[in-house]
């Protein structure tokens, strides 16, 4: 089945810090994307304020705890209250984690690595497609920033994360700045990575900043992304063309104009690229 | 090799309990180490954050009983909640869910005896705040309604709305600029507080013997002429109706009485 999601431009992150221009209009972007889990509410001012976003442009929805690698059997009622969510908020689409975050019924919130196994990818699969079942739709799927790997992995993530595409029928939320930190983090070829993704099934890019920890980098999104990470980007819009790109900055929240000001950036990145791409094909 | 399941147990039991004696050395055998980047500084990154991010949580939740423990303290509390009480929930929202009673369990820390009920009143206000929305009632629709079918009505509180029981004014602790300074001097009184939510912004007062009957009768869902007949009990007779009108229309102001005519503005209640 072929994956196909719209081309919504480049967005934000809907986070608290700006939920006053969102509530007054003022917070003008392409679209938003919205933690999912923040928005399983029964009411209140976020969600008041995501019905706002969603009021004046497209809106999509990120999750943090499927737990898509976990051996725990798939929480019906996360499924329930993030199907509610979906038909109440009708999102561009749904995505969610490559990674495991519960076992034995007790949650760590945080993306944890797996091994890249054949039994974690069977696992994958299996999770991601009743996930899709569930929800009436096709989900799409992140890689995350890792700070070890397992002996035992079989094949690189980049393999692992296509053949969970492949066999799933899902797409691909490619976090660039996650590429980047994981490259470094354990030595493997970032641009590799990227030139390995299956250009028809990437549907969202991710851009963020890290820091540097010394012996090792560490995803925190609470700056600009570097320059290394825009380089990165620029090679995946090279492979992909356009994709919808965001800007995740989830820690020290500057004002709204700085943050947009990376969302255009990344617009004139897509934008050169682009024209480099048609002139040397013209 | 761990089967993955074994693998996914050994990880969090070395990232949410102290090690006494380093990591789950089977583990570590697993985990591909680098340089001065090492198997055992890798996986303690993710111990880490594992404690930092649920610190961080429930700091947000529990601000006035982390002001007044102080940091540290704080600190060694929420791990040994973590430790006993590891989050169930696919969301943070509900990481805290058990830590007033946690603290009421373990008893006084560093003098307070009141923190439990601080606790308490924290998550009461964040269950206020992100309560199902409702369509007050207007005093409009009030007027409308012929005095001989008051006795019969029913009130519908909005969802949110709560009754809090303290044997502590933790309101003014919550309220003081300093609450560790007021913690010095606040002194037990049983309290019962109303927390309600007007518009986005989340509010809690005390309330008398008389409204607190009253409060019971509403969640309760008696009609107007049963909550009358209750206030008897602590009220002359003269006074019954107009303490309870008075009563109704400060609850209108207030919005925690429920339009009966306008269903939940979503449609998923609660």
């Amino acid at each position: 089945m072929a994956f196909s999601v719209p081309y919504l431009g480049h967005g934000v992150g809907l986070r608290t810090t700006h939920f006053p221009r969102v509530l007054d209009g003022t917070a003008r972007v392409d679209w938003f994307e919205a933690v999912s889990e923040n928005f399983m509410i029964d009411g209140g001012r976020p969600l008041a304020v995501l019905e706002r976003a969603r009021a004046s442009c497209p809106v999509v929805l990120h999750g943090v705890s499927l737990s898509l690698g976990s051996t725990d059997p798939l929480s019906k009622r996360y499924l329930h209250a993030l199907r509610a969510l979906v038909d109440h908020v009708a999102p561009a689409w749904v995505s969610d984690h490559l990674c495991w975050g519960s076992v034995g019924g007790r949650y760590a919130h945080d993306l944890l690595p797996l091994p890249y196994t054949q039994e974690a990818l069977e696992y994958v699969v299996r999770r991601v497609e009743t996930v899709q079942d569930r929800l009436g739709r096709q989900i799409l799927i992140e890689n995350v920033s890792s700070y070890l790997t397992f002996a035992h992995s079989a094949m690189p993530e980049w393999e692992f994360l296509a053949a969970v595409a492949e066999r799933a029928d899902c797409g691909i939320l490619l976090d660039v700045n996650n590429v980047y930190v994981s490259a470094v983090n354990h030595g493997f070829d970032a641009e590799r990575y990227v030139l390995a993704m299956p250009t028809d099934r990437v549907g969202q890019i991710h851009l963020a900043g890290h820091s540097d920890r010394g012996t090792y980098l560490l995803d925190t999104h609470d700056g600009h992304v570097v320059p290394a990470v825009w380089d990165l980007y620029r090679l995946a819009v090279r492979r992909c063309g356009r994709v919808s790109t965001l800007i995740e900055w989830d820690d020290r929240i500057p004002e709204w104009r700085v943050l947009c000001a990376e969302a255009e950036r990344a617009r004139t990145v897509e934008a050169q690229i682009l024209e480099e791409a048609y002139a040397a094909t013209a | 090799m761990l089967p993955l399941r074994e693998l996914q147990a050994r990880f969090l039991r070395s990232i949410a309990t102290t090690p006494e004696h380093g990591f789950d050395p089977a583990l570590l055998e697993l985990v591909e180490g680098r340089g001065r980047f090492g198997s055992t500084e890798r996986l303690g990154v993710y111990a880490e954050m594992y404690l930092a991010r649920l610190l961080d949580v429930l700091c947000d939740d529990f601000p006035r009983v982390a002001a007044v423990v102080g940091g540290d303290r704080f600190t060694a509390l929420a791990g040994a909640y973590l430790e006993r009480h590891p989050s169930t929930d696919p969301s943070v929202r509900w990481v805290g869910t058990n830590f007033a009673d946690f603290l009421a369990e373990r008893g006084p820390v560093n003098e307070h005896p009141f923190l439990a009920d601080l606790a308490r009143l924290e998550w009461t206000r964040l269950a206020v705040f992100d309560a199902a929305d409702a369509v007050p009632l207007r005093l409009e629709a009030l007027r409308a309604i012929p005095p001989s079918k008051w006795p019969r009505l029913t009130f519908h509180p909005v969802p949110a709305l709560r009754v809090l029981r303290c044997a502590w004014p933790v309101h003014e602790l919550w309220a003081a600029d300093d609450p560790k300074a007021a913690a010095r001097t606040v002194r037990p009184v049983a309290t019962v507080l109303r927390v309600w939510r007007e518009a986005f912004t989340v509010y809690q007062a005390p309330v008398d013997t008389v409204e607190d009957v009253a409060l019971r009768q509403l969640l309760a869902g008696a009609p107007f002429g049963v909550t009358c007949d209750r206030l008897e009990a602590l009220l002359p007779p003269p006074a019954v109706a107009q303490e309870a009108g008075a009563l109704i229309l400060r609850w209108v102001e207030d919005q925690i009485l429920a339009s009966p005519l306008a269903p939940n503005r979503r449609g998923r209640g609660q």
